[in-house]
């Protein structure tokens, strides 16, 4: 493992305008995570964690600060250029699932593989989906679409799906926040396994105390600045 | 199937309703456009050969004037002018006859008069009629529309005049007299002239249009005397004192006199036998002037450029003269097919619009309800070419899949209407129709002009929606609260 940080983010700030107001969502924020990370942004509602999520997942730019993915500064790059690195290196995880409602679940995982020109090869991803499917233990409702499905089996097929480019990153806004607890505890111990199988950096916002306990490292945010990190080497609250 | 149609299959079969709509409107659009168009082809093909077939051959050579010179008098806009006679016939005629394309050539002059009935009050209502003033011979070789119901055809070297049915009764009921063959019947131009012409023969017609009725066959020499053509075609003439007299002669001895009859005692039904065996020749020079000289092609496909061809010839030799189509030719009667299209394809282009409009709509509200999930999209790392990719792909599904149903429509109702026909009763219908009877047939450019059509609605339909689908950024997809 490399000893750069996959994630850097370096007195990042970030105001929107609300009519003529300025309000500051992020207000100087510096931290790092390392690759194979499985980390939580905690903090209460309003604290700006899901800004530094869209921060780090490259669908918002900073008013100021300067934010590097695996060593690239996301700043100044053009649409095109945001959109491959969103493409080739984050998977994303939304707490409302965000499924295609016309695709089912192997199409819905199989979607960002087909925006890469047709690569891998139609058999070689069709294993890789059908690998994730196991994975994430959707067999039986492969050819379901999301309106047929739990929440908690759409939100394993977003996980699938946000693992399908094999990216470094899996940002997870809130993931168990439309799920009860005992799906909620569930999903979280499927990306830890997960993240401890592939060494994927997972990074999640939430405010649940029990589903931070588990991650390995928490920056905890209060008023858009970091008001305390920590971290757990080795814990495995929570993994199955 | 590739991932983009699999999604704008999908969509339009999620999106029912909306799908239907919009689908119907592209369906009923195309259907319009095909069955109009094949009506429009149909009718301009029918009036093309009913007036080539009929009246003016493929190409007319006409002297050069300001407007158009038409069989029907010179169509200018705001002026009056005479139809010219044609210079260098000679030369001309010479020249059709070493052409290997011609099949045959006739002449004319021609005039606008009104009718009356030798006996009545000369002053009185008959109808207005075009006097087409042929060489026999020549003209029934060329023309085989009509038919004698009664008397005898024209003779060279014979004054009289061939009248249809419709226009002896049209004559019997604005004069309340019949009219018979044998009968005199004074023929009155606009300007002074008047000329009493047997009725030689009564005539029918194979195939009807709207100038049917309005054209009676006469010999040239009343149509010169009527439109005040000197035989001579010299200019500068000077009159001698025996012609001078003329100027200040009396009406009256402008009246034709010693017209001899001649009664038609066979060939009821098909003109003179030996009519048709001269015309089979080379037509032979003809004497007198002429406005018009009608050519028939071996190859119809070949008019327009034999057309150009001898316009150059004619150019070359500094003649005044002009070769053009049937549609010059026409005159008024190609300009009611003109309007017709004209209207047409402005009510296409409404529809167009309008179709516009509505797929626009559609795909706006469809996007404003599609925000989330084209955010998705373009947090997975969907380019913004995959969306617009993505949205056209809709909007040409659905377009085609109505597009092709509404020809499919539109080819069925022409199919029937083919099958039953349209007749056209008056001369404005028929003018429409091209024809008594209308048989549309699918205009294939009508097919390839909707495709055409079609896929410029979706692609002028979707460019506004699509834009708006640019502008999504990837964080709504964040803030999203449905699936």
């Amino acid at each position: 493992m490399s000893s750069s940080p996959i994630v850097e983010l370096a007195d990042v700030t970030k105001v929107y305008l609300l009519g003529r107001t300025e309000v500051p969502a992020v207000r100087g924020v510096t931290f790092n995570i390392e690759k194979g990370d499985f980390i939580s942004i905690a903090g209460p509602s309003g604290s700006g964690k899901t800004t530094v999520l869209n921060l780090i997942g490259c669908v918002d730019t900073p008013t100021a600060g300067t934010v590097r993915i695996d060593g690239v500064e996301t700043g100044g790059l053009t649409d095109r250029q945001i959109t491959s690195i969103r493409h080739k290196m984050i998977g994303f995880i939304f707490q409302s699932f965000n499924l295609i409602p016309v695709l089912n679940v192997y199409e819905n995982i199989e979607f960002p593989l087909l925006l890469d020109n047709g690569r891998p090869a139609r058999g070689e991803r069709k294993q890789w989906i059908d690998t994730l499917i196991e994975e994430v233990g959707l067999a039986p409702w492969r050819g379901h679409r999301p309106g047929e499905l739990s929440g908690g089996q759409r939100q394993r097929v977003a996980i699938a799906r946000a693992l399908a480019t094999r990216p470094r990153i899996v940002l997870a806004d809130e993931p168990t926040a439309n799920l009860d607890s005992a799906t909620g505890q569930s999903i979280i111990a499927l990306m830890k396994k997960i993240n401890r199988e592939m060494q994927t950096t997972f990074i999640f916002s939430t405010h649940d105390a029990t589903i931070v306990r588990i991650a390995d490292h928490v920056i905890r945010l209060h008023d858009g600045t970091v008001e305390r990190e920590e971290r757990r080497e080795g814990n495995d609250a929570g993994a199955r | 199937m590739p991932a983009l149609a699999k999604i704008a299959v999908r969509n339009l079969v999620e999106h029912k309703d909306k799908s239907l709509i919009v689908g119907v409107i592209i369906a009923l659009g195309v259907m319009i456009l095909v069955v109009g168009s094949s009506l429009l082809d149909s009718a301009s093909r029918s009036l093309a050969r009913s007036f080539v077939d009929s009246y003016s051959g493929q190409v007319i050579i006409t002297a050069k004037a300001h407007g158009n010179v038409t069989l029907f008098g010179v169509a200018e806009m705001g002026a009056v002018e005479g139809t010219p006679l044609l210079p260098d016939f000679d030369k001309l005629t010479t020249y059709l006859r070493s052409r290997p394309e011609v099949k045959g050539f006739t002449f004319q002059v021609s005039a606008a008069e009104q009718l009356n009935k030798v006996g009545e009050d000369a002053a009185g209502s008959g109808p207005f009629i075009y006097l087409f003033g042929i060489e026999p011979a020549s003209y029934a070789a060329m023309f085989d529309n009509m038919t004698l119901a009664s008397g005898a055809g024209l003779v060279p070297g014979q004054e009289g005049i061939l009248l249809s049915k419709r226009q002896v009764e049209q004559f019997r009921k604005e004069l309340g007299t019949d009219l018979t063959v044998g009968d005199k019947v004074l023929i009155q131009s606009f300007g002074t002239a008047i000329r009493e012409v047997t009725l030689r023969g009564i005539i029918a017609f194979k195939q009807r249009n709207a100038a049917t009725d309005l054209i009676a066959y006469v010999d040239p020499d009343t149509v010169r005397a009527l439109a005040g053509i000197s035989q001579d075609t010299r200019t500068g003439h000077e009159l001698d004192a025996a012609e001078a007299g003329l100027l200040s002669a009396s009406e009256s001895t402008l009246f034709a006199e010693n017209t001899p009859m001649v009664h038609a005692s066979s060939g009821r039904g098909r003109l003179p036998a030996q009519t048709k065996k001269a015309a089979a020749q080379t037509p032979q020079p003809a004497s007198g002037p002429w406005q018009f000289i009608l050519v028939n092609l071996k190859d119809p496909r070949g008019a327009a450029s034999f057309a150009a061809k001898t316009n150059q010839w004619i150019a070359d030799q500094g003649i005044g003269a002009r070769a053009s189509d049937w549609r010059t030719a026409a005159g008024p009667f190609a300009i009611v097919p003109n309007i017709m299209r004209f209207v047409f394809t402005l009510a296409i282009l409404i529809i167009a619009i309008v179709t516009v409009i509505i797929i626009m709509n559609t795909l706006m509200v469809s996007i404003s309800e599609r925000t989330g999930e084209i955010g998705t999209m373009r947090a997975l790392g969907a380019q913004k070419s995959f969306v617009w990719r993505m949205l056209l792909a809709e909007t040409l599904v659905i377009s085609l899949l109505f597009g092709v149903a509404g020809m499919a429509l539109g080819s069925l109702l022409v199919g029937v209407l083919n099958h039953t026909g349209i007749t056209a009763s008056g001369p404005l219908l028929q003018a429409i129709a091209g024809g008594a009877t209308l048989r549309p047939t699918i205009a294939p450019s009508a097919l390839g002009s909707s495709i055409l059509l079609v896929i410029l609605i979706a692609i002028i339909a979707h460019i506004y929606p699509v834009r708006a689908a640019l502008r999504i950024q990837p964080v709504v997809a964040i803030q999203a609260r449905s699936e």
